[in-house]
C-alpha cells in the first residue's frame, strides 16, 4: 500500500503519523512544494522577529521521517491528480502511483488584482521564503505597507516591530483590526496597544495601487481615500484561498474548499483531505466551512490517516478559535464572537481586561478574552460540547470561576458518552 | 513503549480531589522543583487547589491521551513521552495555542518568559515532589498500568474529542 501526502505541514504529517500506527509496511510518501522540511508555520513572524532561530523552526525531530518511516520528497510541486488511474504528476515530470491520497496543500495567498503588485518589493507572507526573502529586502526600506489587519498582517507587522529599524502601517478594510475575530470593543484595545508600541493603523480605507519607481521598486502605494503614502515594501496579507488550483481536471467535489465527508473522504476514490484545504463540519455553525486553524488541520489530518488506513474513524467537528498574542496583548477568541440578535451577550471590562461571552439559551456559543487569557480552554471545551449550562454554571462562567469546571465534570461527561455509544 | 525512567519507576500521577484538605503543601514543592526551568519570572506552581463551593479541586495536567495540546502545538514542543505529555521549553513562543484547547484548564501562559507551562510529570524525580509533600494523599504515584485504568475515564478524548480518541497519540 502506497501512501501519498500532499504537503508537508500540520494535516498531512498528522496524516502520516496515523497511518503509521495502523499500518507498520505501507510507504508512506510526503511530497512538499517548499524547500524546508516541516516547520512550524505560524513560527515564521516569530523568526522574522528575531525571536526563533532557524534551528528551532523545525516541527519534528530529524529522527521523525527515520522512525516513522515516512519519505519526504521537497522542492516537488504537484500538477495534476489522475484519479482514474491513480497517478500524480509532479512539476518535473515525474509520475507517482498512489493507493491512498491525502490532500493537505492548505492555503494560497490572495493578491488581489490591482496595478504595482509585480513590483519589487512586494511579498506574501505564509511562508518560510517568504520570512527569508523579506529578511533580505529589508536593509533597504525605511517603512512597510501591511495590507489587511487580520492575523497574518498582524503577525507581520509584529514581527517587523520586533525586529525594530522600520516603521510599519497596517492599512485595514474594515472598521477594525481583526474585525472578523474581534468585536469592537476587545479591536479597540489591541489597536491602542499598537499605536502604543509604535505600529500605525489605517482602517475603513484599502490600498488601490502600489507605486513603483524607474526600476521597479516599490516606492509607495495609493489608498482609496486617496491618500499617497511612501513605503519600500508592501506585505500583502488579505487572506489565504484554498490552494486547489492543481485539481481543476480531477473530477474532484470543491466548494469554496474541497467538500469532505465525517471520514474527510472526497467524492473520489482513495482520495482524502484535511486541513486548510478542506471543508470540515462546524460544530456551532452546524455546516461545513472551512476553519483554517491549526489544531483543526491536525485533528482532521489524524482522522484522515486513520481512515486511510482501514480504520473507521468519524471527525465530530471542530470551531473557529484563535489565540494570539501579538503586540504584548494576548487575545483569545472561540466561536461565535460578534453580537447577533439571536445571542445574549455580556461583556466584562476592566482596564486592558476584556472579557466576552456569547450564549445561545443555555449553550456558550462562543467567548473573546483579551489580557488574561488564562483556562480558556475550558470554554473551548464547553463551546465544542455544547453543553447545556445550569443558572449555577452560567453565573461561574460569568464571574471568571470556571477554571476547574470540566476537571470536575469529565466523570460525568464520561459516563455520559460511554452511555450514548 | 515507555521512557526508560517511566519504565523505571512505573509511576503516573493520580488526583483524588476528595481527599485534598487545601493545605497547599503540594504547590511550594512544585515550585521548588520547577525553578530551574524559570529564567525570568518567579517559579510558577504548575498544580493549583481550586475551592468550588466547598469542594476542593487540585488541578493539573491529565496527559490525555488524545491530547488537544499536542495537537495544538504549533512548534511541536509539546509531546508524549509513554505516560506522559511534556514540554521542550527550549522551543515553546508562548503562543497560547494549547492554553486556548486544554480543556482541564492547567496550561499557564507566564508571560515574562513567553513559555505556556504545565505539569510535565518531574520525570527526573523517583517521586514527584508534589506528591511527596502531599499528606492527605489526595496525589498519589499509580504504576502505569493502574494509571492507564484510571486515567481511561479522565481523558479529554470521552467528551470533547470523542471520535478522535484511538486516531494517534502525538508520539514522535
Amino acid at each position: 500500500m502506497r501512501y501519498v501526502m500532499i504537503g508537508n505541514s500540520y494535516a498531512g504529517l498528522a496524516a502520516a503519523e496515523a497511518v503509521r500506527r495502523r499500518d507498520p509496511k505501507g510507504e508512506i510518501m510526503v511530497l512538499s512544494d517548499e524547500r524546508h522540511e516541516a516547520y512550524g508555520r505560524p513560527l515564521i513572524s516569530y523568526y522574522l522577529g528575531g525571536e526563533t532561530p532557524p534551528e528551532r523552526m523545525n516541527y519534528r525531530p530529524a529522527a521523525f521521517y527515520r522512525n516513522h518511516r515516512i519519505q519526504v520528497r521537497t522542492d516537488s510541486r504537484v500538477v495534476k491528480v489522475l484519479p482514474d488511474s491513480r497517478h500524480l504528476q509532479l512539476a518535473d515530470g515525474t509520475d507517482l502511483a498512489y493507493d491512498r491520497l491525502m490532500i493537505s496543500t492548505g492555503g494560497k495567498p490572495f493578491v488581489p488584482p490591482m496595478k504595482g503588485t509585480d513590483a519589487r518589493g512586494v511579498f506574501t507572507f505564509t511562508t518560510w521564503q517568504d520570512a527569508d526573502d523579506i529578511k533580505e529586502w529589508l536593509p533597504r526600506v525605511r517603512d512597510v505597507i501591511v495590507i489587511g489587519g487580520g492575523l497574518i498582517g498582524l503577525s507581520a507587522a509584529d514581527a517587523l516591530r520586533h525586529r525594530g529599524g522600520v516603521g510599519v502601517t497596517v492599512v485595514e478594510m474594515l472598521p477594525r483590526v481583526l474585525g472578523l475575530a474581534l468585536d469592537e470593543d476587545g479591536s479597540n484595545l489591541l489597536q491602542n496597544r499598537m499605536v502604543e508600541l509604535g505600529t500605525q493603523v489605517v482602517t475603513e480605507d484599502s490600498v488601490t495601487e502600489i507605486v513603483p519607481d524607474g526600476d521597479g521598486v516599490v516606492q509607495g502605494v495609493v489608498l482609496k481615500s486617496g491618500r499617497e503614502l511612501p513605503c519600500q515594501m508592501v506585505v500583502v496579507a488579505i487572506g489565504v484561498r484554498p490552494n486547489t488550483g492543481f485539481l481543476q481536471e480531477s473530477g474532484i467535489q470543491i466548494n469554496r474548499g474541497i467538500v469532505v465527508d465525517e471520514r474527510m473522504a472526497t467524492n473520489l476514490p482513495g482520495v482524502y483531505a484535511a486541513g486548510d484545504v478542506a471543508e470540515g463540519y462546524d460544530v456551532i455553525n452546524a455546516d461545513h466551512r472551512i476553519i483554517a486553524i491549526l489544531p483543526v488541520a491536525y485533528e482532521m489530518g489524524l482522522i484522515a490517516g486513520a481512515n486511510m488506513a482501514g480504520d473507521s474513524q468519524l471527525y465530530a467537528g471542530g470551531i473557529a478559535m484563535n489565540s494570539m498574542p501579538k503586540f504584548e496583548m494576548s487575545v483569545m477568541t472561540m466561536g461565535l464572537t460578534l453580537d447577533q440578535p439571536d445571542l445574549e451577550a455580556v461583556r466584562r471590562r476592566r482596564g486592558d481586561q476584556y472579557q466576552k461571552f456569547l450564549f445561545r439559551g443555555d449553550q456558550l456559543v462562543g467567548a473573546i478574552l483579551v489580557g488574561d487569557t488564562t483556562a480558556g480552554g475550558v470554554l473551548t471545551a464547553l463551546i465544542k460540547k455544547q453543553e447545556t449550562l445550569t443558572a449555577a454554571l452560567k453565573e461561574r462562567i460569568l464571574y471568571g470561576n470556571y477554571r476547574s469546571l470540566v476537571a470536575e465534570r469529565k466523570l460525568t461527561w464520561a459516563k455520559a458518552a460511554k452511555a450514548a455509544s | 513503549m515507555y521512557p526508560e525512567r517511566v519504565a523505571e519507576y512505573k509511576r503516573a500521577i493520580n488526583v483524588d480531589a476528595a481527599k485534598c484538605n487545601a493545605c497547599g503543601e503540594c504547590i511550594p514543592a512544585c515550585q521548588q522543583a520547577i525553578a530551574y526551568e524559570h529564567r525570568k519570572a518567579d517559579p510558577f506552581p504548575r498544580i493549583w487547589i481550586q475551592r468550588v463551593g466547598q469542594k476542593l479541586q487540585p488541578l493539573l495536567c491529565h496527559n490525555c491521551e488524545q491530547a488537544p495540546c499536542v495537537s495544538a502545538c504549533m512548534t511541536g514542543c509539546r509531546h508524549r513521552d509513554g505516560d506522559f505529555v511534556t514540554t521542550d521549553y527550549d522551543r515553546c513562543v508562548g503562543c497560547s495555542m494549547c492554553v486556548m484547547c486544554c480543556p482541564f484548564g492547567v496550561i499557564q501562559l507566564v508571560e515574562e518568559e513567553k513559555l505556556a507551562m504545565k505539569c510535565d510529570g518531574c520525570l527526573e524525580h523517583e517521586t514527584a515532589p508534589c506528591v511527596a509533600a502531599c499528606k492527605p494523599g489526595a496525589l498519589r504515584h499509580v504504576g502505569y498500568l493502574e494509571s492507564a485504568q484510571i486515567t481511561r475515564w479522565d481523558k479529554a478524548g470521552e467528551f470533547a474529542f470523542s471520535q478522535v480518541v484511538s486516531a494517534g497519540k502525538g508520539e514522535r
